[in-house]
């Protein structure tokens, strides 16, 4: 098996960016110090991210007293050997910065599943979220259109049972509003 | 995109075994009538997944007023589309019965899952769906890397580590802590 390298965030930040052939960046993350390459997403996995931030950003902007900010796809250094990409990511505004990486855990995390990720890397992914200090951690699964919430109690919910967080206060919705 | 075929889990009984350039048989699932081949396993898959059949089996004997079969590698036609191959599973001896066919009909009441690098996230949840939905009371995630266990039952989820005990309604009495399972000596 080949050996690979393992990085530290910031030897993976300095690392360039590189391009496909038709001149789109390629993603990737560092988890557990490894890189690891996200294939370009499909077009239901950008739908579902959009409507999950838009709905999001309306409980936002109805209650600015909540002082959050989401972020769509921003780099996170998670831990010094960790720095994903959150589909949408929830931080309170106290936390915002123009870096263009976000330093630390979100408040609230959005990983939306797509085919080729793994479950060791998946939940590699969750525990480094809470062990950073994420309050909970929302794994989207569009195909079965379920949401696994990770937080005090971990539960699954689908269909017409209802998303509230004590992240953000008075938002609640059915879990099937995502996937619509 | 290659078409992929779709399969009931009928059709996936009678297709032939087939086998890698080592002589191994290649095993392969049904997963919503799609084919999933399941990679050769590990060293430290084969022996968590050992450790566990061990505690099961010890805990079955013991026990035979509770009539349970513990069963390795065994495939479950879940459904007309869904075939599955848990890593271990527990049934009741009712269930068992002299066929022809090599499948057992239904979801056996505990499935365990020992979670592989490769597995992939779609996949494995599809898997802790259709045995929760085919009628198992309790299905175990096992990671070996990380030494714990999810347990999945209902619409919930608990992971346990270390000295935490696990235990199952399934198995009444059954009391082991998880690092049990993660042994290598």
């Amino acid at each position: 098996m080949p050996a690979t390298a393992i990085l530290t965030s910031e030897q993976y930040l300095s690392l360039p960016e590189e391009f496909d052939q038709n001149g789109n960046r390629i993603k990737d993350e560092l988890i557990g110090g490894e890189v690891v390459k996200m294939p370009p997403a499909s077009q239901k996995y950008d739908r579902i991210k959009n409507r999950i931030n838009r709905i999001l950003n309306r409980h936002l902007d109805k209650c600015p007293e909540l002082a959050m900010e989401s972020l769509v796809e921003m780099g996170t250094e998670v831990s010094r050997r960790d720095v994903f990409v959150p589909e949408v990511s929830l931080v309170k505004l106290d936390r915002y910065s123009d870096e263009r990486i976000f330093r630390g855990a979100p408040d609230l995390a959005i990983e939306v599943v797509s085919p080729s990720d793994t479950t060791k890397r998946l939940k590699a992914k969750v525990d480094t979220y809470l062990r950073g200090g994420s309050s909970t951690v929302s794994v989207v699964f569009p195909d079965s259109r379920s949401v696994t919430i990770y937080s005090g109690s971990n539960r699954e919910l689908q269909g017409d049972q209802t998303v509230e967080d004590p992240v953000i206060p008075g938002f609640s919705t059915p879990v099937s509003a995502f996937f619509e | 995109m290659p078409v992929t075929a779709v399969l009931t889990s009928d059709q996936f009984s009678a297709l032939p075994d087939q086998f890698d350039k080592n002589g191994n048989r290649i095993q392969q699932e049904l997963i919503s009538g799609e084919l999933v081949e399941m990679p050769p396993s590990f060293e430290l898959h084969n022996v968590v997944k050992g450790n566990i059949i061990e505690v099961l089996i010890a805990f079955v004997l013991a026990h035979p007023e509770l009539s349970l079969k513990v069963l390795s590698e065994m495939a479950f036609a879940v459904t007309s589309t869904d075939t599955l191959v848990p890593d271990a599973s527990v049934i009741n001896r009712s269930r068992l019965s002299p066929r022809e066919q090599k499948y057992t009909p239904g979801a056996p009441e505990l499935a365990v899952e020992v979670v592989s690098p490769s597995d992939t996230a779609i996949h494995l949840k599809s898997k802790v769906d259709i045995y929760l939905q085919g009628g198992s009371k309790t299905v175990w995630v096992v990671f070996p890397e990380s030494r714990s266990v999810v347990i999945y039952s209902g619409d919930a989820l608990r992971e346990l580590k270390g000295d935490q005990v696990i235990e199952d309604t399934i198995l009444p009495g059954f009391s082991i802590p998880v690092s049990r399972f993660f042994d290598l000596t």
